[in-house]
């Protein structure tokens, strides 16, 4: 759904301001969201698929090859690589999946990286002519209008435009993310207390984990990204859409938080709840660009 | 009564619909705010010049339509399945 999402996504009126043909965004959010789909299957798939794992290879190297973005994709990617390993050491099909999502990768991606290196475009951290101030510090100090400004900008106007959707709509996704977290907290006191099995998590404890850790290390990354950009005095370069490809996993801990407070046969009418919200919201936002450009 | 939702879980499910509601009457009005603005006209002429015309208006209109209907659908088929294992009998 991610991926046709981000799809539609490029064929929205959003790129008319950055007169290119293909908008490589939309390419990191939709690669991004097939490589965590891949992901998530091999680790719940019992056997691992060798095409699975050279589908896994050749999306990171697009991904890559996308924008630099993707390189936050590299450790989910090896970690299930990794994980498939020491699950099925002396199995064939393992070995196979580790090749053939290591090739394409090393093939494509790893030219791409040493070039970079080689020609030094990423630039060494000893050239910076501001002092370094760490990367906690800067989380630490990064200002409320920022973050606001990071989060609206990520629906509606595409980052760097001065329009946005309207208040009320950001109220209602902080609601959906509240009752989210409420769900994932509750799941967590029942997973504790080991009580009333009905009202587990939507999916399986470890993939949401897996989900969490991708999510914060998307996250993460792109806020590296602005913090490197600052030390060579650039500043918000980093705009709400460079985040969106997170979105997939962020979307699983929502959908794991909504549906655990809920009984197993209520989940599909939560689902469809949670879908008819998601598309007025998109619906919303295609309205929100298209009126932009017609009372300009 | 379990089966009318009357439980914790059904209290749980309402209070989501609610927000879930939220997102559909905030596009209510938000239509009615902007229809004076709207203008799907202005757009052939503000799109890409360099994108394919594959991609361009009006083609982009039949994948917009094609989007929405699936989505909907998708939405219908989920809300038909989740009434129908809501109601039934438990095992």
């Amino acid at each position: 759904m991610a991926f046709a999402a981000a799809f539609i996504v490029a064929l929205q009126p959003m790129e008319s301001q950055m007169t290119v043909a293909i908008n490589n965004d939309v390419a990191v959010i939709g690669f991004a969201a097939v490589i965590y789909f891949l992901q998530l299957y091999t680790l719940q798939s019992e056997s691992p698929s060798p095409l699975i794992g050279l589908f896994i290879g050749s999306s990171l190297s697009a991904v890559i090859l996308s924008k630099p973005h993707g390189y936050a994709m590299i450790p989910g990617s090896a970690f299930v690589v990794a994980l498939t390993l020491w699950r099925h050491p002396r199995s064939r099909r393992a070995w196979l999946f580790t090749t053939l999502s290591v090739l394409p990768f090393v093939a494509f991606a790893g030219v791409r990286i040493y070039h970079l290196y080689s020609t030094g475009i990423l630039i060494p951290a000893q050239n910076h002519p501001k002092p370094d101030p760490g990367f906690l510090v800067f989380l630490n100090t990064l200002g409320d209008d920022y973050t606001a400004w990071l989060f609206r900008s990520a629906w509606g106007q595409f980052g760097w435009l001065d329009y946005a959707l309207d208040g009320e709509w950001f109220d209602l996704v902080h609601a959906v993310w509240f009752v989210a977290t409420c769900g994932l907290i509750v799941a967590c006191v029942r997973w504790v207390v080991r009580s009333d099995d009905r009202m587990r998590l939507w999916f399986s404890g470890r993939l949401v984990i897996f989900s969490a850790a991708t999510a914060a290390l998307v996250i993460l990354f792109i806020l590296f990204a602005e913090y490197r950009f600052r030390l060579v005095g650039v500043v918000h370069v980093i705009q709400g859409r460079s985040f969106l490809f997170a979105l997939p996993s962020v979307t699983i801990i929502a959908c794991a938080g909504i549906g655990s407070l809920v009984p197993a046969r209520f989940r599909q009418l939560s689902a469809a709840g949670l879908c008819t919200a998601a598309l007025a919201l998109h619906i919303g936002a295609l309205i929100c660009i298209v009126r932009y450009h017609s009372v300009d | 009564m379990s089966r009318l939702a009357f439980e914790w879980g059904g209290l749980a499910l309402t209070i989501q619909w609610w927000i879930y509601l939220g997102f559909v009457h905030q596009l209510r009005r938000y239509v009615d705010k902007v229809a004076k603005d709207f203008n799907l006209g202005n757009l052939p002429d503000r799109v890409s010049q360099l994108r394919p015309p594959a991609l361009k208006v009006p083609c982009s209109y039949v994948y917009l339509v094609v989007f929405v209907s699936i989505a909907v659908g998708a939405i219908g088929v989920l809300f038909v399945r989740g009434l129908r294992e809501a109601m039934a009998r438990e095992q």
